[in-house]
């Protein structure tokens, strides 16, 4: 007798993805912003899209006090603002109804006993079979007692013939030590294969079409690798300041904000081999590899291939805008660096002398993600024989915003002089197709009821990036290391990063 | 309200005509396209049909679109052409996005000379999606057909939906391999199925699929077509056939059992099919079109079980949004020849 989704014959050729499982979703520290701004909307929109599984219940573990009812209204009213589909009062009631707020501090057991209690009482009421999707949403000082209890309470483990699965926000601690403790408290609740490791930019269609770019073309991945390519730069620029995050940010710093996890995991995808198939770990073990063959920078190297900077005052969008020293929260001494330059070296066969740029950088004056694969100049022959000048080509993926893919290539201008100018083909999401983008957390949910696992990071990922960085932290905290560096709110970073490049013969990209 | 097909011009000159208008159009604008969109129609309004609703799909998915208004009983043979562009702001700041239209009108013999109006005006690489409106012609000219990628219809229009078939059939076999075809009529019916599907995920409702007794389909004046591809999917899904109880239809399961069915009109009916009921002995599976429109409400009542609904996307009626669904959607249709072999005999009747 079929049990199952997929034992449903009346599926099949309806949806080319995975039927996501009739589950309960835990939340835990769901009082946070996360909730509010991104998990309940994004709920909603798969709703509102047919995509949630024929029963879902999401039930909000917190400390606060509140009742179901009123957290539902909360929630409601977080919906109205931040959903990107607005709300249809009728289906926002019925999927609120299986909304429900356990209020328990994170170390009571009586707290997880009581909520498997809900659990089963939910399960027998709405048919969630016994599925069960932990979501950490709390603080990350939080994630180990959670864990702990978790698998004290039994909770972590599977029902039979159910799953009981956990997704862990970023950051995924804060070097290579705590890293490994948070992962290995993990391991002690839940297997690898039912840990799902969030990491948000992988959820944006633009970085799933990397893959498909590189993997379902023929013309770029012949020409991906270092006999065509010079150099490769990876930017993330914004212009916001700090915020309202200088707590988190004067422990973090844009190293391990932004480079740590979205920017390797980007790097990841742009410089590695095909997988041999689609699957979660052939995809993340080609990652890995990637993280394997990158040089490790330590000691002087980190000198010479890494310039960190923090921005003073500037303009931004022509109002004047503090330097991060004077940002509230921020120490007035404070070192921590809001910008930082990278080159990067991946030893392999594939990319074996091609520099990989990187930069991050916040008060920059343009908000923007992408990847440029700068191709290698023509050879001093014809059209190239009295100037060098001429643009090389250049492939763009921009992540955000403006998601799309342009080329630069030379092309003759009209006229009887032959003058050469760049022109760029250009491809916009937004231009081709009209329909809206679902949110990275809509994909990133979905996958994680339906089991893939794919566009979530794996432990040896997360470790492996933790090494690269720590080598990096290390060698800033030696006296000889290269002191910080500073530039002004709405430039394009301190001169320093461009000098990086100089060996190079490369300059940065203008954005 | 008169609609406009554009500028007037010369069908030699179209070209260059297309190029003039975007050379002199702002620099706000850019022109799009994902696909060679051809209508062929034979309709006296066409032109005025159909120019809005190529402005309505412009907004979501670019193309250049090629506007056929025929009319082969003309005594006399002519060729006339209009050329405009349908441009949307989709997001404030950004260019706007324009497709374009080239119209012709073909009169008497210039009506037979449609893949040559069709082969001069694409545009190079992108796929040729053909949405014939109407009856198809008999004896299809495979020097079209090959060529189309995605032949696009709506059998709800057809006068006589057994005898077309019959020659989709023959036109399906012209076409390469690439060919898919797409009867709108069976676009409509995805988010019905997809809902009715979504029931049968909950295992109290799959473990009596097999044990089906009734079906019951309740579709707007004008659509008993649409309400018979629901049947046919239902049937050609569960492996029922086609037989005869007491001289009234019925399937049959693989299990012998009989499965009973009633397609009722409803005049009232807002949406093309309203609701359909499934019998599974001790239990019943409903999915209906909400009042508001935009959803359906799935149902599920079985003994000792707490009833389950779930609110699920309906699609809107809207022909512009049918066409777009299918506009978006790259994969073939495989379940839908064997839907409609599965109601065959009960095409031909009332």
């Amino acid at each position: 007798m079929p049990e199952t989704a997929s034992d449903n014959p009346l599926r099949y050729n309806l949806v080319n993805r995975p039927v996501p499982d009739p589950c309960i979703i835990v939340i835990f520290g769901a009082t946070g912003d996360l909730t509010r701004r991104k998990l309940i909307p994004a709920l909603y929109n798969l709703a509102a899209d047919g995509n949630l599984p024929s029963s879902l219940a999401v039930v909000c573990f917190a400390r606060r006090e509140k009742t179901s009812e009123s957290f539902r209204e909360e929630l409601g009213e977080a919906a109205r603002k931040y959903s990107r589909r607005p709300l249809n009062d009728e289906l926002w009631t019925r999927f609120a109804a299986n909304i429900f707020y356990h209020r328990s501090s994170f170390d009571q057991m009586e707290g997880y006993t009581a909520l498997g209690n809900e659990l089963n009482a939910i399960d027998q009421r709405l048919g969630t079979r016994g599925n069960r999707l932990y979501y950490l949403a709390s603080s990350p000082t939080e994630f180990d007692i959670i864990l702990e209890n978790l698998s004290a309470s039994g909770l972590s483990q599977a029902k039979p013939g159910a799953w009981s699965r956990l997704i862990v926000e970023k950051p995924f601690g804060t070097d290579l030590p705590s890293a490994h403790r948070l992962n290995d408290a993990v391991a002690a609740a839940f297997p690898e294969r039912d840990t799902f490791r969030i990491d948000h930019y992988l959820g944006k269609e633009t970085a799933q079409n990397i893959m498909v770019l590189r993997f379902a073309n023929t013309v770029f991945e012949a020409l991906w690798n270092r006999r065509y390519v010079d150099n490769v730069q990876i930017t993330a620029s914004e212009p916001l300041g700090v915020e309202s995050r200088a707590g988190y940010y004067e422990n973090s710093g844009a190293l391990r904000d932004m480079v740590q996890n979205h920017l390797l995991q980007l790097l990841c995808l742009t410089a590695m081999e095909p997988p041999i198939d689609l699957g979660a770990d052939a995809v993340r073990n080609e990652k890995v590899k990637v993280m394997q063959a990158l040089r490790p920078l330590t000691g002087a190297a980190v000198a010479e291939n890494v310039v960190r900077a923090q921005y003073t005052e500037g303009f931004i969008n022509g109002h004047e805008v503090p330097g991060y020293r004077h940002e509230p929260g921020v120490a007035p001494e404070s070192m921590v660096e809001t910008y930082v330059a990278l080159r990067l070296h991946i030893d392999n066969w594939r990319w074996a002398g091609v520099p990989f740029f990187m930069r991050v950088g916040k008060r920059l004056p343009k908000s923007g993600t992408e990847i440029a694969i700068q191709f290698r100049g023509t050879p001093p022959v014809l059209f190239n024989r009295e100037s060098k000048l001429q643009d090389p080509n250049v492939l763009v993926i921009r992540i955000q915003p403006d998601e799309g893919i342009s080329f630069r290539m030379a092309a003759k201008m009209p006229g009887a002089m032959l003058q050469l100018e760049p022109v760029k083909m250009d491809f916009h999401y937004g231009t081709s197709f009209g329909k809206a983008t679902p949110e990275a957390y809509e994909r990133l949910l979905l996958d994680a009821m339906s089991g893939d696992a794919t566009l979530f990071a794996r432990r040896d990922e997360v470790e492996h990036a933790w090494t690269f960085i720590d080598h990096i932290r290390q060698a800033w905290q030696d006296d000889s290391a290269p002191r910080l560096d500073f530039y002004p709110a709405g430039s394009w970073g301190p001169r320093q990063a461009d000098e990086l490049l100089a060996p190079d013969h490369a300059v940065w990209r203008r954005l | 309200m008169t609609v406009s097909p554009g500028l007037a011009v010369e069908v030699g000159d179209i070209d260059r005509q297309l190029g003039l208008l975007w050379e002199q159009s702002d620099a706000g604008k850019v022109r799009a396209s994902l696909v060679n969109l051809v209508i062929y129609s034979e309709a006296p309004d066409a032109m005025a049909a159909n120019t809005p609703l190529l402005s309505e799909i412009a907004a979501d998915h670019a193309f250049r679109a090629l506007l056929v208004q025929a009319q082969p009983e003309a005594k006399k043979s002519d060729v006339r052409a209009w050329i405009t562009a349908h441009c949307h702001l989709r997001e404030t700041g950004k260019k706007e996005i324009c497709s374009e239209q080239i119209t012709f009108q073909l009169d008497g013999p210039a009506a037979g000379r449609l893949p040559s109006i069709v082969f001069s005006h694409l545009d190079t690489d992108l796929p040729l999606y053909l949405w014939w409106q109407g009856d198809l012609h008999p004896d299809p000219d495979p020097q079209l057909w090959r060529w189309v990628d995605r032949l696009i219809v709506d059998s709800n229009s057809w006068s006589d939906p057994a005898a077309q078939f019959r020659i989709l059939r023959e036109i399906q076999s012209l076409g390469r391999t690439r060919s898919a075809l797409a009867d709108l009529n069976w676009t409509r019916l995805f988010h019905l199925r997809y809902a009715v599907a979504q029931i049968f995920d909950l295992p109290a409702a799959l473990e009596r699929l097999d044990r089906i007794d009734r079906v019951e389909i309740v579709h707007a004046p004008g659509h008993r077509l649409t309400a018979l591809q629901l049947l046919g999917w239902l049937a050609s899904r569960l492996g029922w056939s086609l037989d005869r109880d007491d001289h009234a239809p019925v399937f049959r399961r693989p299990d012998g059992g009989t499965v009973t069915f009633q397609l009722n009109v409803n005049q009232d009916a807002k949406a093309c099919v309203a609701s359909i009921d499934i019998g599974l002995g001790d239990a019943t599976a409903s999915v209906r079109r909400k009042t508001s429109g935009e959803y359906y409400l799935g149902m599920f009542t079985a003994p000792h079980q707490a009833p389950f609904t779930q609110m699920l996307p309906a699609e809107r009626n809207k022909t512009s949004d049918i066409l777009l669904s299918e506009l978006s959607r790259i994969s073939r249709h495989p379940l839908f020849w064997p839907a409609i072999r599965a109601i065959e005999p009960l095409l031909s009747q009332p």
